[in-house]
């Protein structure tokens, strides 16, 4: 097979340079589950040969790997608009070509290594080694977790009526509580509009009983066929009834790093499958911890919405994930390692202990972005003071409505300045984007996402680093 | 799972497919072993390396070449290629096939796969675009129409293999060659189907799930789909690990197995695969209820048929619902832009399906009648042999060719194995079977110097 | 209107209608058409078993327990006579499809000796009816 690049540069460029990946002017993209843009140009030149370390998992290359693998891994799901293919019949044969597929699988495998090695030296497995050392192990990890099982020792304990805390509590604590809400749900979005689908590649094949398994779990997050009952149905009302887009991925342009890296290694367990047993591991540990986890959701949904929010997929998953946190440890956890033998514990836990890091991680990012988009008035203050502490490397960029709209994150602090025009920085998903007027310089901490649009004619903004580190 | 540094080749694959194809069958895990049927492992298969330089790769199969040697090669490999996108682990528990499992899905092969399958897909496929057209302008109600025509036509078909079982001298056997071509799909069923449940596409989505549900048996285990098959098998003593009769599928089943895989790996071709599974529901119903009257009548109540129970009737009753709820949905909702691969993809389904059949039949009538083909080749014109040679513990392996040959003994003594539960067909020095184009068999050597030579056929007597 | 259908017992013990399955329920030896349908989500009771005191079916999808005698409340109307059972299905359109098969039901076998060890979540949490 030759794969023809079409440009000078590599096939990551290629890739990047494809219609579907580049930049359209929209901030956010409805009726097209085939654009994503990757970001802007250049993108394709970056150095993804070094594995990034945990300290930089938050890193613009980061970024720029999750949104390139996130569409890898959606190539090999089918994805249709709503409304029907007739407008989008370009795009989808564009992303479904040979030649897209092709790169694909050129570039795939290096960008796992870069994106997610990390996992190799952060992690460290601890001793388990039997079935009874399993099970000791599994039910201390989610009791550590707050999500400890109950009478029965066999299901997560639920308790609907818990307050609210940590970063739920924080959501509600935001004076833009409905957009730091809003922009969870987006987070979430990510994996529950094609939800189980990384779980739809472990139900060909055969390896008996845990098949049936897991199937079983599947065919909940399916809805038994019945569409209006599929989970991500019933996410899409949630979305509705707070008025946000239902469209899959029209807010591409807010997921945070960490959460395409999350979503990404579900995907990468499962499309190699040599990543079967620390999937099968991953997977109960999330199903776990679900349970209670959305009843979270739910109440902080209701606290920051009242009664308009639709909370059923909430109130789904708070009680089916009591069954599916059971079904996944007894059957899919221990059921592998009854099947397959102490060989495999040591991927099991594997598994656990990855996720419990990428949760950790996902949970600093999602609240060091709420804490910063809340306040974007008080950082217009600190980069207009922090003005003069900035290096020499000015970068200067001309702006006009309509341009190619991208989100980025920068490796650094910077600040922003307009020397010219108006424009509006998005750094979550809002009908009120925070504006600066000329003058007006932003401190945009590292690693936060955002994108600017102009407001005026044209815009003119100039981008700096920050001396010293601030955070 | 580690992640080790692969270097990834940039821009032009220099092998050629043949290369590539060659490359991979040489891994260990293709070699076979000295057994017939191969053990519960299911990463190894027989890709008989040693033959398939044979295959000029550069020239596609046409429509045709359906029981050819060049399609069996083929598609062994590329169903190995599908089948790694799967998951398999072994009844038994892996603890004792570890470094199979990471050989079979590793990166070694895994970028050979990657490199290799649209080519060999293409090579294996490629056929159906010029084999089937559809032109005109076809709305939905063409498209019902069409649908409904070729399930009436499969419906009071006459199903070649199911006659040929029912003709057969040794009926048993011949039942047997059948199952296994079933099994090939049956003991990993609706793998393939699973790789359309992936993604957003509404409505359709679910309606497509239904029918994977029941495939799943409800999710529980005992009434799975695969799990009757194997009480099928079993019933009829025979093994119910997967590819455990590797060596006996045919080309043509082999190729309708990987046909819906084929639709399923590259989801520009979603439409072609949604016609393609309603044609493909809506024709199983009719088929098992045939095929239950032809195995009733062999083994009485002496084989468990619930497998096929299942899908005569609730095939039938999903049949209905998959027209209307996927395929004239979807031609609705995504407008005339898809119709037109809706309806290739019925028609490749058809296409394909008879080639299943056709080659079933071949196989069983010819394993049925060696005797009389020993006699014709006596009869027939023959041109400069080659020699083989087989030993006892070498590998043992099927193949065909594709012209007609002549297979005559040449040293000590061997079995000629041409399904795989009848019983083998003995040969000595001097002895000579005509081997009809595209048929299938494996030589097992008996003394431990064994020679054979393989003349093709010049004027092949009309059999 | 009610749809009509004729079952052969010794050959069917299935009925499908549209998306609903209806089964043969044999909880006191005599058969009951029923529906296939667990209260918690729709799970396939005929493919539960029986616990140990014979007085509920185990639901395989996430084994709430249902009582038989709530099971048997759900059977349709239907007339035997020997082998031939006459079933009137209620409110069924005239272009359901309806069909009759054999299926495997586990709910007519005697309890397993040793229970699946599947525990439901607690009732309240779970908001089943039993
Ligand atoms: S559907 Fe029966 S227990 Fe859930
Ligand atoms: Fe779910
Ligand atoms: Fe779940
Ligand atoms: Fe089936
Ligand atoms: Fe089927």
């Amino acid at each position: 097979m030759t794969i023809t690049t079409g440009v000078d540069g590599g096939p990551i460029e290629a890739y990047c340079a494809q219609r579907v990946f580049r930049p359209g002017p929209e901030v956010y993209i409805t009726g097209n589950p085939y654009r994503r843009p990757v970001g802007s140009t250049g993108v394709g030149d970056l150095d993804f040969s070094t594995p990034a370390t945990e300290a930089e998992f938050l890193g613009y290359r980061q970024l720029v790997a999750g949104r390139i693998l996130c569409n890898a891994y959606e190539s090999d799901m089918i994805l249709l608009p709503p409304a029907g293919l007739a407008t989008a019949k370009e795009d989808f044969d564009l992303f479904y070509s040979d030649e897209v597929r092709g790169l694909r699988d050129t570039i795939r495998p290096g960008l796992e290594r870069y994106a997610f090695s990390f996992l190799d030296d952060a992690v460290t497995v601890p001793p388990v080694r039997t079935l009874e050392e399993l099970q000791a192990y599994f039910l201390g990890e989610v009791g550590g977790a707050g999500a400890p099982a109950d009478h029965t020792g066999n299901n997560p304990a639920v308790d609907t009526g818990a307050p609210v805390s940590g970063t739920m509590r924080a959501i509600t604590e935001c004076r833009h509580a409905e957009e730091a809400a809003g922009m969870h749900l987006i987070q979430l979005a990510l994996d529950a509009l094609t939800e189980a689908s990384a779980m739809a590649r472990n139900l060909g094949g055969s390896y008996g009983v845990e098949q049936s398994e897991l199937f079983k779990i599947f065919n909940d997050e399916f809805g038994y066929g019945l569409y209006p009952a599929k989970h991500s149905t019933i996410f899409k009302g949630m979305l509705a009834s707070v008025g946000l887009r239902t469209d899959l991925h029209a807010y591409w342009n807010f997921y945070l790093t960490s959460s395409l890296v999350g979503v990404n290694y579900f995907n990468w367990l499962t499309e190699d499958h040599r990543g079967v047993f620390r999937y099968m591991a991953a997977v109960t540990y999330l199903e776990w911890l679900f349970a209670q986890g959305f009843a979270d959701t739910g109440a902080m949904l209701r606290t920051v919405f009242g009664d308009r929010v639709d909370t059923k997929y909430c109130d789904e998953h708070a009680h089916i994930d009591i069954h599916h946190g059971r079904m996944t440890y007894e059957n899919l956890l221990l059921g592998f390692a009854r099947a397959h033998g102490e060989l495999v514990i040591p991927e099991l836990v594997r598994g656990i202990e990855d996720t419990k890091l990428l949760l950790r991680l996902g949970d600093e990012d999602f609240r060091a972005q709420i804490r910063w988009a809340d306040t974007l008035e008080e950082h217009t203050r600190l980069g207009a003071s922090l003005a003069t502490s900035t290096r020499d490397d000015e970068e200067v960029r001309r702006l006009r409505p309509g341009d190619p709209f991208t989100t980025r994150v920068h490796d650094a602090d910077r600040v922003i300045e307009v020397t010219d025009g108006e424009v509006d920085v998005h750094a979550w998903a809002t009908d009120r984007p925070h504006r600066l007027g000329r003058g007006d310089a932003l401190l945009v901490p590292r690693a936060r996402l955002h994108g600017l649009t102009a407001v005026s004619a044209t815009a003119d903004v100039a981008v700096r680093t920050l001396e010293g580190n601030l955070t | 799972m580690t992640i080790q540094h692969v270097s990834v080749p940039v821009g032009a694959v220099t092998e050629t497919l043949s290369e590539r194809a060659l490359t991979f069958a040489r891994n260990p895990l293709f070699g076979g072993d000295r057994h017939v049927l191969h053990g519960p492992n299911p990463y190894r298969r027989m890709l008989a390396p040693e033959t398939l330089p044979e295959i000029d790769f550069a020239r596609a199969l046409t429509a045709r070449d359906w029981a050819t040697y060049r399609s069996l090669g083929a598609h062994r490999l590329l169903g190995t290629f599908y089948e790694a996108e799967t998951v398999l682990l072994p009844e038994q528990g892996l603890t004792e096939l570890r470094g199979d499992f990471d050989e079979f899905y590793g990166t070694g092969l895994r970028h050979l796969r990657e490199a290799t399958i649209s080519d060999l897909e293409r090579f294996a496929f490629g056929c159906l675009a010029d084999e089937v057209d559809v032109s005109g302008n076809c709305t939905v109600d063409v498209l019902d129409a069409y649908f409904q025509h070729v399930t009436d036509e499969s419906e009071q078909g006459e199903s070649p293999a199911l006659n040929a079982i029912a003709a057969a001298r040794r009926p048993e056997v011949a039942a047997d060659t059948y199952l296994v071509q079933l099994a090939l799909d049956g003991l990993t069923e609706a793998s393939a189907m699973s790789r359309n449940l992936a993604g957003a596409y509404g409505p359709e989505q679910s309606a497509l799930f239904k029918i994977f549900i029941d495939e799943f048996g409800y999710g529980v285990h005992d009434t799975k789909h695969t799990t009757i098959f194997a009480k099928m098998l079993r019933s009829r003593a025979m093994a119910t690990h997967v590819h455990a009769y590797w060596n006996f599928y045919l080309s043509g089943p082999l190729a309708t197995n990987n046909f819906y895989y084929y639709l399923s790996r590259d989801h520009a071709k979603f439409f072609r695969y949604a016609g393609a599974v309603t044609y493909a529901e809506a024709v199983f119903a009719p088929a098992f209820v045939k095929m239950i009257k032809v195995y009733r009548e062999i083994f009485g109540d002496d084989v468990d048929l619930h497998y096929c129970d299942e899908h005569a009737h609730i095939d039938e009753h999903h049949g209905r619902i998959t027209r209307e709820q996927v395929l004239l949905a979807l031609a609705e909702k995504h407008g005339p832009g898809v119709v037109p691969e809706l309806m290739r993809g019925i028609a490749e389904a058809r296409l394909v399906g008879g080639w299943f059949e056709e080659d079933t039949a071949a196989q069983i009538r010819w394993a049925d009648d060696i005797p009389r083909h020993r006699e014709l080749a006596a009869a027939t014109r023959t041109g400069e042999p080659r020699s083989v040679r087989a030993s006892v513990d070498g590998p043992f392996g099927t193949r065909s060719h594709d012209g007609a040959v002549v297979l005559a003994l040449d040293a000590g003594e061997a079995d000629l194995v041409t399904s795989a539960t009848g019983e083998p067909e003995r040969l000595v020095r001097g002895d000579a079977v005509l081997i009809p184009a595209g048929r299938v068999y494996g030589i097992k050597a008996v003394s431990p110097e064994c020679r054979y030579l393989l003349h093709p056929v010049v004027d092949e007597p009309t059999t | 209107m009610s749809r009509v259908v004729v079952m052969d017992l010794r050959r069917h013990n299935t009925v499908l209608v549209g998306h609903h399955r209806y089964f043969v329920f044999e909880p006191d030896g005599r058969p009951l058409l029923v529906r296939d349908w667990c209260p918690h989500r729709g799970g396939p009771l005929s493919l539960s078993r029986q616990t140990p005191d014979g007085r509920r079916l185990v639901c395989p999808w996430h084994g709430t327990k249902v009582g038989t005698a709530a099971v048997k409340r759900t059977s349709v109307p239907m007339v035997r006579s020997g082998d031939e059972a006459v079933v009137m299905l209620p409110d069924v359109d005239a272009d359901t499809p309806i069909t009759v098969i054999h299926k495997r039901i586990l709910a007519n076998l005697p309890p397993e000796a040793e229970q699946a060890k599947t525990v439901p979540c607690p009732p309240a949490a779970a908001g089943v009816h039993e």
